[in-house]
């Protein structure tokens, strides 16, 4: 599947390149643009980690501000795009770990200045929530992953650091273990 | 229902393809996994069509710094507490060790044992080595030697040398001063002091002299004795020495196993002649 040629991917992949050289030039607005092209997967793995909507768009800030900061020690060998999941699944996968023992304190007015700006995110599917809820964190990595945002078994086990044959066993047992909690769940 | 593992993989592929004409063959051939099909069709349309939309805000904003993680997970605080545990009882042991070593050890000392390897004429105990002319080379050679044990000479350290252990018994002060006296006397003398063991091997001259040294080290008082009487002190050990006749005069100074500073002696030496007295040679028969 990944060997498949996709000039879509090529050209995404030189569009990458040519926001990077702008924005390690100086220019924020290449960043906005990098920030919109991304935002939705992003969004999907966070979702899909850490299930709570509003939790996910907060990391989703973090996510990118990590990639902006860190964008000088990108080298170019792999796919950005590939680099901006890994960031995304390893920050997802710490917040979900992390907020177990987490106490977040969040100022009154804080809080209500990220409620004003933000669009209702849609309603999600309950059943689905429940049953995402009860796996593994790598399984809900590997199932938003595929599923949701489309990479294809060599992105996943690039983004998540294994081969892509090793991701289509994880795939195949995070798929097992949720079809069985999904069956479990009623709607 | 079992499902055979080829099967069950070809049934996530159908149920994730969206070809129906491929789905349709495979219903015509194993009508018995229709269900199975639809419902994992089923149930991944529900996944895929639950992606997430995130209303978000359009704009990026970078993010303030991580709020700091306000209750650590208990495994962590058992670590830390393990951890400080641990530093205090290191702590509490070094001090008690250290706070041992500063206490001075109790001085003993051990009564000395002299052996004077000298050959006596018509002495009972005189042992003679049965080829004089080889030197000692291994722990063995010694055992050969001439050895003299004077009578009544149980040697006894003076009170004023109670003093903390020097490096080497070498280095300890010795204060020596006789008027006519052998060497012989002179040596056991300084073993007595030094308390140390000197063997004399045959051969070594045992004129008389008059000595006066005063605050010197064994090991300088010996060599200047070695200088001016014909010897050569070959030091085995710390507490052992072995005079043999002779001095090698390319030698500025001979092995010096116990002793490593050696302060010059600044003591008067003098030979005093006594006609007749000559040491004999060494007995092979004996």
């Amino acid at each position: 599947m990944s060997s498949v040629f996709d000039p879509g991917k090529v050209q995404a992949f030189d569009e990458d390149s040519v926001l990077i050289d702008r924005v390690l030039a100086g220019d924020e607005e290449a960043f906005q643009a990098i920030y919109e092209r991304y935002h939705d997967k992003v969004f999907a793995i966070a979702r899909g980690i850490l299930i709570d909507p509003e939790e996910a768009a907060d990391i989703v800030q973090e996510i990118f501000t990590l990639i902006f900061r860190h964008l000088k020690r990108f080298d170019r060998r792999a796919k950005f795009s590939t680099w901006v999941y890994r960031i995304a699944v390893n920050r997802s996968t710490q917040q979900s770990r992390r907020a177990k023992f987490k106490r977040l304190f969040v100022p009154l007015t804080e809080a209500n200045d990220r409620a004003d700006d933000r669009e209702p995110p849609m309603p999600s599917d309950p059943r689905i929530d429940r049953a995402l809820a009860r796996l593994a964190v790598q399984d809900r990595a590997l199932l938003t992953l595929f599923y949701w945002d489309e990479l294809s078994l060599q992105e996943i086990g690039d983004a998540i650091g294994c081969s892509a044959n090793a991701a289509k066993t994880r795939l195949f047992r995070a798929r097992e273990r949720f079809r069985a909690f999904f069956e479990e769940e009623e709607d | 229902m079992s499902i055979p593992s080829g099967m069950d993989d070809l049934l996530w592929r159908l149920a994730e393809s969206a070809d129906i004409k491929e789905k349709a063959e495979f219903v015509s051939k194993h009508p018995e996994y229709i269900d199975e099909l639809e419902r994992r069709s089923k149930l991944l349309a529900r996944f895929r069509e639950s992606t997430p939309n995130s209303g978000a805000r359009r704009r990026f904003v970078p993010s303030k710094e991580v709020a700091p993680v306000q209750v650590m997970p208990n495994w962590l605080i058992a670590g830390v507490a393990t951890a400080v545990l641990g530093s205090v009882v290191f702590a509490a042991a070094s001090f008690v060790r250290w706070q041992t070593a500063q206490t001075p050890p109790t001085t003993q000392l051990e009564k000395p044992s002299i052996d004077l390897s000298t050959p006596k004429v018509n002495s009972p105990e005189v042992q003679y080595r049965a080829d004089a002319s080889k030197q000692p080379t291994g722990p063995d050679a010694t055992s050969n030697q001439a050895t003299i044990r004077p009578p009544g000479s149980e040697p006894t350290a003076p009170q004023d040398s109670i003093q903390p252990a020097p490096r080497s018994r070498w280095d300890s002060r010795i204060t020596l001063q006789a008027e006519n006296t052998t060497l012989t006397n002179a040596v056991l003398a300084i073993a007595a002091q030094a308390n140390v063991t000197i063997e004399i091997a045959p051969g070594t001259p045992d004129p008389d002299i008059a000595v006066s040294y005063s605050n010197q080290s064994a090991k300088a008082v010996l060599d200047d004795l070695g200088k001016a009487l014909g010897f050569t002190v070959m030091v085995q050990s710390d507490h052992k020495a072995l005079l043999i006749p002779a001095r090698d005069p390319q030698a500025e100074t001979p092995p010096n196993v116990g002793s490593e500073s050696v302060v010059p002696p600044t003591g008067r030496i003098e030979l005093t002649p006594r006609p007749g007295k000559t040491l004999p040679p060494a007995n092979p028969n004996l």
